[in-house]
């Protein structure tokens, strides 16, 4: 399944994305799953004193911590497979994009062997 | 025997697909089939049916948990959908069989890696916008069955291949022409025709990893070039290649992505290809 969070409704942020439907007491759907969130949301859960709403986890950041020296490591492990030099902008993403995958296996590799 | 011919009487005697599928074509395109006919016909195969409705509860299509029978599975996902799922599921079945004979690569890696490639094609597809993506992930699918038939039916030869891609530091397809004399591309072609699969995936098959189709741009081959290059640099299984070779440039002006689009799919392409590998690949 798709990661999803719960959010208080405080919290709520132009694009979030609405992960389960909100209802109303008789399983009417007030908002459906999918809907693009704004203010005019917020405001309008507000009024129907609604705390919490379940939202999409956002996509574009791959969020955890590593050190330079496991993403240097990892990006040369990556270059050395290519049989060419990544030459434009999204071939360098993809190569940055898996420095970072590869950098997070070697990370849980090495806190497995510390166990 | 030269290795063309034993890849020739290896394709022979390889299954024909089951008859289901000639059964299921028919029936789909058939004005007046309806959707319990349909459903009953893919019923008879028990096996493939649980994996069929996890499948169609799966992230990918969204529907949370809600298809619990094949006809409901028609109705949301459509005939191209399931008739694509239920093929994939059965190719990839009759090659286990032999994996017994697979020494070089281990089954659960190759088909992890063809898996994956489908899922990032049709998450790719999806961007742009194409209509078709069904035949998508069952490219991704079938796209180096050709890989897998020399595998299985040229060890020796293979071994020779993978020697020489690896210290020469040459393209795996340089590599299989040099040593085999053609590339798996083309037993892949071979072995798709005697299955009669759908022409899509018979270009799919032969020139993914060129790009286009003499030069002329063609979204489907475009696509799961990207996507295998994707599985093959982020090592999501492997086909036995250690060294990936330069995606072609017109590939990337014909599919116009925007340049950040893998980070912003990173997390969803390693969610849905665990979940779907689990699926295809489990019990």
């Amino acid at each position: 399944m798709k990661t999803s969070r719960i959010i208080p409704i405080e919290k709520i942020e132009d694009g979030m994305i609405l992960a389960d439907p909100i209802l109303n007491q008789f399983s009417q759907v007030l908002i459906p799953a999918g809907t693009v969130l704004s203010d005019f949301h917020k405001k309008f859960l507000m009024r129907w004193n609604i705390s919490y709403i379940n939202i999409y986890s956002n996509e574009d950041d791959i969020d955890f911590e590593i050190e330079d020296e496991l993403i240097e490591q990892a990006t040369m492990y990556v270059l050395n497979k290519l049989l060419w030099t990544p030459s434009n902008e999204i071939e360098n993403d993809i190569v940055y994009v898996a420095s970072k995958h590869f950098a997070q296996k070697i990370k849980l590799s090495n806190q497995n062997q510390e166990n | 025997m030269k290795s063309l011919d034993r890849i020739i009487n290896s394709i022979r005697e390889f299954p024909t697909l089951p008859t289901v599928f000639g059964q299921l074509s028919d029936a789909m395109t058939d004005p007046d089939a309806n959707i319990n006919y349909v459903a009953s016909i893919i019923e008879k195969d028990t096996a493939s049916v649980s994996k069929l409705l996890k499948l169609a509860n799966s992230s990918i299509f969204g529907f949370r948990n809600r298809i619990t029978t094949v006809p409901q599975a028609i109705l949301y996902l459509g005939f191209e959908e399931v008739k694509n799922l239920l093929l994939s599921l059965k190719v990839i079945q009759i090659f286990r069989i032999k994996e017994k004979n697979i020494k070089l690569i281990t089954p659960l890696d190759f088909w992890t890696h063809s898996v994956s490639t489908g899922v990032i094609a049709r998450i790719i597809s999806a961007s742009i916008g194409i209509r078709s993506s069904e035949i998508l992930f069952l490219g991704g699918v079938m796209h180096n069955i050709g890989r897998l038939l020399f595998y299985i039916t040229l060890p020796d030869e293979y071994s020779q291949v993978l020697k020489v891609h690896r210290e020469d530091r040459i393209s795996i397809n340089d590599a299989e022409r040099k040593i085999i004399g053609i590339s798996s591309s083309l037993a892949g072609e071979m072995l798709a025709q005697k299955w009669k699969l759908p022409l899509q995936i018979i270009d799919i098959i032969k020139y993914y990893s060129i790009g286009t189709i003499s030069d002329k741009i063609n979204l489907n081959v475009a696509i799961i070039h990207i996507a295998d290059l994707i599985a093959s640099i982020w090592e999501l299984g492997s086909d036995g290649r250690e060294y990936i070779s330069a995606p072609n440039p017109q590939v990337w002006e014909n599919l116009q992505l925007p340049s950040n689009f893998f980070s912003i799919n990173y997390n969803r392409i390693i969610t849905e290809s665990s979940e779907h590998c689990n699926i295809f690949l489990g019990n």
